[in-house]
């Protein structure tokens, strides 16, 4: 069952020269009880595509589509009806949860906040199920927690602690937006365990983004690989990491160093930056960097086509491969 | 490669103090590096992994002489003499050693242009006689990182992290280096832009004979630059061992949990990995064995006797595991 559907989002900004199309028509669902990942780089838009769907997004954004929750169009909604929904039934685990946290209010009056908006609750029920949820996420002595304030946590206790606060209103979708950047590994595994159980027992729905491909393919079911603004490749995690189709994806996959790569060989990698948002020209944004680029590429943007059941790559290079192997076959 | 000593570290102490009070009385010590004992070949570069607060980023610093240590000694080996950096040094040995740090949106002056910023060092070094060989030189130098040269004439900010990443690269190297330390130098860059740059610098030390010590918190990066590997904790060594073996057969608890902890694609996560606790602060440092709060196979000698970094298998190790072991195989021959 669809949750939420974003269809053909379109969000551009507006600035005293020119008008920056950062996220360029993109659509996808998250089902009840599933993790979509988000993976992308520097100016792919992914935290963009995430505070769209919060509508926290800047007064000089401008942002079109639709973004269906629960069948209702975020995007119609009043500001007063859109209050009733985040934070009670959408939630955020932001990605530095040291400055996320108001430095000058407790851990518990951070959280009595958002339980008092939404739930209208005495003091001490609030607090009982403030430290209960403290006590999920592995919090020790969370009754003393409670009272300190965020200087008082370390880093992944903190995170813990920001993952609680966004369950706390037992929302149906949390976007967790690079939870785990920033942390040491061994407190980056705890924080993803916890995650994922917690997920499980709950049956949550959650949009998990992150620039890391070995987090997104220890947490998420579906993925969406996203450059500037565009999605290049969305499947299972497996079809898109194992046998990734779109160029972007093989480079991204195999330019990543692993344990068993060996010490003698080159690393692959991508040629060139990421471009900022100002240089794309017409045709398929990764164009300046692939290395697959066809005359095409550079006059008319790709679309998404299936090359296997659920998995969907916008790529000119591979379309054509397929029809070449279609013709073959007649 | 020549196989000559490079850098001798003999029980190494940093220890930063903690004041408070309006007499800035010193209260307590945060021992950032405890005792490390540490051998450099030249030529032979060496990784070093750990959390934060390990320590591994004020070993680099001391080594290039950025900080005074505390306690034990540093000893560069420069043509067959020995010196300590933190003191006053000839230039051509102060230049020989050189730092990439891991911002590179600080670590570049943003009110200096690229070129002002690479001729500092040619400059006091004195190594070109006229503007236009020196200007011609850090040209060269530029297209060598894959850069281009007009870019002399640009200031930092116009610049992504990759490419200036790679200006800090070429102010190291113009000086004609024989060691570099690195500290973590592809942390803050994008995927697709890090395997460019370690490809990088795995080519220039090869063109120019650097030895480099390589300091990351990614395990898979410390293999593939570093010849070996050395995993610091709270200060202090735990494992050291060639890069290949430490990764197929870790001995110390420590290694074996940073290296179960590593995500990669590719691989399957069905099984949760048992991962307890959390480093505790450098202020408070364990009793005995400082991983023994945190360590699965924790005995009552660990919360006592500090273990010495001893040889096993191959590696030296810092865990009461195997120095039992060791002691035993000893008694019987």
């Amino acid at each position: 069952m669809k949750l939420l559907n974003v269809k053909n989002l379109r969000i551009s900004f507006k600035t005293s020269k020119s008008e920056l199309l950062a996220i360029d028509g993109i659509s996808f669902e998250v089902n009840k009880g599933e993790i979509l990942g988000i993976v992308g780089e520097t100016g792919s838009g992914k935290t963009i595509t995430s505070l769209s769907i919060m509508r926290l997004l800047p007064g000089n954004a401008k942002v079109s589509g639709e973004i269906l929750f629960n069948n209702k169009n975020l995007l119609d909604l009043s500001e007063k009806e859109m209050d009733e929904i985040r934070g009670k039934k959408i939630s955020m685990i932001f990605q530095e949860p040291m400055t996320a946290f108001d430095p000058l209010y407790t851990i518990g009056a951070q959280f009595s906040e958002v339980l008092f908006k939404h739930e209208r609750i005495r003091k001490e029920e609030i607090k009982r199920r403030s430290v209960e949820m403290l006590k999920l996420v592995g919090i020790p002595e969370a009754e003393k927690r409670f009272d300190q304030y965020p200087h008082e946590y370390s880093g992944g206790m903190i995170q813990r602690a920001m993952i609680a606060l966004a369950l706390l209103t037992n929302p149906e979708l949390v976007i967790a937006d690079e939870p785990t950047t920033g942390l040491d590994v061994t407190i980056q595994m705890q924080v993803l365990n916890l995650m994922k159980r917690i997920q499980r027992t709950s049956n949550l729905s959650m949009i998990f983004i992150t620039h890391d491909l070995g987090v997104i393919s220890k947490m998420a079911d579906r993925i969406i690989v996203l450059y500037l603004g565009k999605i290049l490749e969305t499947g299972n995690v497996k079809d898109v990491i194992f046998s990734p189709f779109h160029p972007y994806t093989q480079g991204l996959v195999s330019s990543i160093p692993t344990l068993s790569t060996s010490r003698t060989g080159k690393l692959h990698s991508i040629p060139g930056n990421v471009p900022s948002l100002s240089e794309i020209k017409k045709g398929c944004r990764f164009y300046s960097r692939c290395s697959q680029r066809m005359e095409i590429c550079k006059e008319k943007s790709p679309t998404l086509f299936e090359v296997s059941s659920g998995h969907y790559v916008a790529c000119w290079a591979v379309e054509k491969n397929r029809n070449l192997v279609k013709m073959d076959e007649q | 490669m020549n196989n000559e000593e490079l850098l001798n570290i003999k029980d190494l102490k940093v220890y930063f103090p903690i004041r408070k009070g309006i007499f800035l009385q010193t209260v307590g010590y945060i021992k950032a590096v405890d005792g490390v004992d540490l051998q450099i070949k030249s030529g032979e570069n060496l990784s070093v992994v750990g959390e934060s607060g390990s320590g591994k980023t004020t070993l680099g610093k001391t080594i290039v002489g950025l900080i005074k240590p505390t306690g034990g000694k540093v000893a560069y080996n420069y043509n067959g003499k020995s010196f300590e950096l933190f003191r006053s040094v000839p230039i051509n040995v102060r230049q020989s050693v050189q730092m990439i740090f891991q911002d590179p949106f600080s670590s570049l002056n943003p009110r200096l242009k690229i070129v002002d910023t690479l001729k500092e060092a040619l400059e006091i070094r004195k190594m070109f006689r006229t503007k236009r060989e020196m200007i011609d030189y850090l040209g060269t130098l530029l297209e060598k990182v894959g850069l281009k040269r007009e870019y002399l004439y640009r200031y930092p900010h116009e610049f992504s992290g990759g490419q200036r990443q790679r200006i800090s690269i070429v102010r190291a190297i113009s000086v004609k280096p024989k060691f570099i330390v690195l500290d973590e130098p592809t942390s803050s860059l994008d995927v697709s832009v890090q395997a460019q740059v370690i490809n990088l610098l795995k080519e220039l030390q090869r063109e120019l004979n650097l030895t480099y010590f390589f300091i990351t918190h990614n395990v898979a990066i410390a293999k593939y630059i570093g010849q070996k590997i050395a995993v610091m904790y709270l200060g202090k060594i735990v494992e050291i061992n060639d890069s290949e073996n430490l990764i197929n057969s870790p001995f110390h608890p420590y290694t074996r949990l940073l290296l179960s902890a590593v995500v990669e694609p590719k691989i399957e996560h069905e099984k949760e990995i048992k991962v307890g606790g959390e480093p505790p602060s450098p202020v408070n440092v364990p009793s005995g064995c400082r991983f023994h709060t945190r360590c699965p196979f924790a005995m009552k000698i660990c919360e006592e006797v500090e273990p010495d970094l001893v040889e096993y298998g191959g590696a030296f190790v810092a865990c009461h595991l195997y120095s039992k072991e060791r002691t035993k195989q000893i008694e019987k021959s």
